[in-house]
């Protein structure tokens, strides 16, 4: 009995244990971060979103060589907008889909290539209006199929008249973009919406109980980042799985996009550290972190920087693809250095561990 | 005594076998992280299985005078981290990934010959996670957790969207679907994980939400063969505690409630299984195991802790951080955690 009455003290002495506790204005860097990087950020997808959109219309009333060109320089940089902020997944981006209606990716087998092109073939109407549109399968909703729609086969026809139709879908597809935008956008600038909850810790909040797991919340949001672009974006490309037409496994591809939108993932996370403060809450003996943070980022900058080739000659080049490799490392490397040795030290014990899962 | 697979500061993968007291009854070294680790009660070894995408297993003798036996599955598959045995000790089963046709099997090996893959059926559907034999020893409880996964995207989730997870019974002498239970209409985000027994007929299951991060679903329901899939109505206030994630699930020995883990809120929740009231709510950091034992339960946790013991577990200078499940055998524990 005694023995069982000393478990049981042990226990509650066991589960009693609280993480060390976390330093004062531990909410900071949630308050930097929304102010300073995911509200901006957010807004600026929606703005270029909508100038997209204002660049794809004229192709159906005025089609011309130049309004074609216009149209896919447009693709370009809402895709790059989305690229820099699209790791936020938490609150609005993951509530209906929208993440997923934006960018249905790792898209492995090919679904909306042949969700667009079955649409195209028998000119399904249902994809003509934003309205509808939305209703559909996500795989077509979104910067897949405007991808296809403005750079894949037959795209060169949206510069002379008779692509009606072609041209209806592709307007759709980016008033769709643009409205799943604006509405990301509202809802982190609404202070009763996620935004005001990840703010508010405590007992009551029914997300984030503690400051503790509210700051759990953004380092994780940078780690699961580092997961995305290593897993999704670079490994599916990377030196070790050359074989002809490797590039197709590319995210964007078709407009040459694929090492700009790694390079926007990444400097956007770079901005989120640095706007957040995070490096802030590292105790003393570990500001050493920081530095190795700021040098895996400007690595991976470098690193990006001296890609010069298409994405098609990209992964067929032994020099080039090999930075590819690299980024590999260096991604793997902010992983562990912010999702785990940064973790760890700012006490982070409850709310988030990259290592969950299953 | 428990099992459990465990990861170290050092970088390191092991499962280990522990005594209630805390002393280490058998460890085995593993190239990569392990998940569930089983007991086959016929010869005294456990079963350690790699963590999705992991292709190996490591079949180990608790009395350590055997050397370990590591298997895999065949090419085009991977494991997805648990298993089961038939009651004699010489079937093994486990959940496997057919990654290029994005389908769920049930891998099948002999234990008699070095646990060789002697064949394999369908889970009927995508991303089976844990199984485990019915009393009557012949039909296999998968839990499909729905998600599409492929190893060239790491553990990347692919369906999200389009997922829908079930609770299927597989003849396993046969390989014959008995029973499908799909989850209903606004639910279909729930990825079904984790599965107990609850007696004769009964399988108690937790998932993990895939769906809003502002959304609080229930997450741990109940399925009877030949009824219907339930879920349990616990106050939302538990279910915030939860953070939309379990790690595993128990069932008391009386059947009368059952113990759920989150690590992510870094609690132990003792439900009522017949009302879904919440008994009680333990903190534990990083909770991540619980089993059964004696008239409550033990959990585990990713700081390497087993709760009930008045010190971390660690072996040599080491720490341990323990995986998301914890078996327990033998049956003699008094101590319990939550009661």
């Amino acid at each position: 009995m005694t023995r069982l009455v000393s478990l049981f003290f042990f226990l509650w002495v066991a589960i009693a244990v609280l993480p060390p506790p976390v330093l004062a204005e531990t909410i900071a860097p949630v308050r930097a971060a929304i102010d300073g990087f995911i509200r901006p950020n957010f807004e600026r997808f929606a703005d270029i979103s909508e100038l997209m959109v204002s660049d794809v219309e004229p192709l159906c009333e005025r089609p011309s060589r130049k309004q074609l060109k216009d149209a896919r320089s447009a693709f370009r940089a809402a895709a790059t907008a989305w690229a820099r902020v699209e790791f936020v997944r938490v609150g609005p981006l993951s509530t209906g889909n929208r993440a997923e209606r934006i960018l249905f990716w790792p898209d492995r087998r090919g679904t909306g290539l042949r969700q667009v092109q079955a649409a195209l073939a028998n000119k399904d109407g249902s994809v003509q209006t934003v309205g509808d549109l939305s209703q559909k399968s996500v795989a077509l909703q979104g910067f897949g199929a405007l991808e296809y729609l403005l750079f894949g086969t037959g795209s060169e026809n949206l510069a002379t008249a008779g692509s009606g139709f072609r041209c209806a879908f592709a307007v759709a597809a980016a008033q769709n973009i643009s409205a799943i935008a604006r509405e990301v956008s509202d809802a982190w600038n609404d202070d009763m919406g996620h935004s005001g909850i990840w703010l508010t810790p405590g007992p009551e909040n029914e997300s984030y109980r503690t400051d503790s797991e509210a700051l759990a919340e953004l380092v994780g949001t940078l780690a699961h980042g580092f997961e995305m672009v290593r897993d999704q974006r670079l490994r599916p490309i990377a030196p070790e799985n050359r074989r002809p037409g490797l590039h197709k496994r590319a995210l964007f591809w078709r407009s040459d996009a694929t090492v700009s939108v790694i390079n926007a993932n990444l400097s956007g996370m770079q901005s989120l550290f640095d706007v957040s403060g995070l490096a802030d809450s590292l105790t003393h003996d570990q500001r050493w972190l920081a530095g190795s943070i700021a040098f895996e980022f400007s690595n991976a900058r470098k690193t990006i920087s001296g890609i010069k080739l298409p994405i098609d000659r990209l992964v067929g080049d032994t020099e080039q693809s090999s930075k590819l490799a690299y980024l590999l490392v260096v991604t793997r490397s902010l992983q562990r250095l912010v999702g785990e040795e940064m973790a760890n030290d700012i006490g982070l014990s409850t709310g988030f561990s990259p290592m969950d899962g299953d | 005594m428990f099992a459990s697979a465990f990861y170290s500061r050092q970088g390191t993968f092991g499962a280990v076998v522990l005594s209630e007291d805390g002393r280490v009854l058998a460890k085995v070294d593993l190239p990569a992280r392990g998940h569930d680790v089983i007991f086959n009660r016929q010869n005294d070894t456990a079963v350690v299985f790699a963590r999705r995408p992991g292709n190996f297993a490591v079949a180990f003798d608790i009395g350590g005078k055997k050397p370990p036996v590591t298997f895999t599955t065949r090419p085009q598959r991977h494991f997805y981290g648990h298993g089961a045995f038939a009651s004699d000790g010489q079937l093994l089963f486990a959940t496997e990934n057919d990654y290029e046709n994005a389908d769920g099997t049930i891998g099948v090996f002999d234990a008699s010959s070095n646990y060789r893959r002697i064949g394999e059926f369908q889970s009927f559907g995508v991303g089976p996670h844990q199984l485990m034999m019915m009393p009557d020893d012949r039909i296999l409880a998968v839990a499909n957790g729905g998600i599409e996964t492929h190893p060239d995207y790491g553990r990347a989730k692919l369906n999200i969207p389009e997922m829908n997870p079930s609770l299927v019974f597989i003849d396993s002498r046969t390989g014959e679907l008995l029973e499908k239970h799909e989850l209903p209409v606004g639910m279909k985000q729930v990825s079904v994980r984790h599965i107990t027994g609850g007696g004769p007929g009964r399988v108690v299951f937790a998932g993990q939400y895939e769906g809003s991060s502002l959304h609080r679903p229930q997450l741990i329901g109940q399925v009877e063969q030949g009824g219907g899939l339930a879920f349990l109505n616990i106050a939302g206030t538990a279910i915030d505690l939860l953070r939309r994630y379990t790690g595993s699930i128990a069932v008391s020995q009386d059947l009368d409630r059952l113990a759920v883990t989150s690590p992510r809120g870094g609690v132990v929740l003792i439900v009522e299984r017949k009302s879904g009231r919440v008994l009680r709510t333990g903190r534990l950091s990083k909770a991540r195991g619980v089993a059964a034992t004696g008239n409550g339960f033990v959990a585990s946790s990713g700081t390497g802790r087993i709760a009930g013991f008045d010190r971390s577990i660690s072996i040599g200078d080491q720490h341990y951080s323990f995986d998301n499940h914890l078996n327990a055998a033998g049956g003699k524990s008094e101590m319990s955690v939550f009661n």
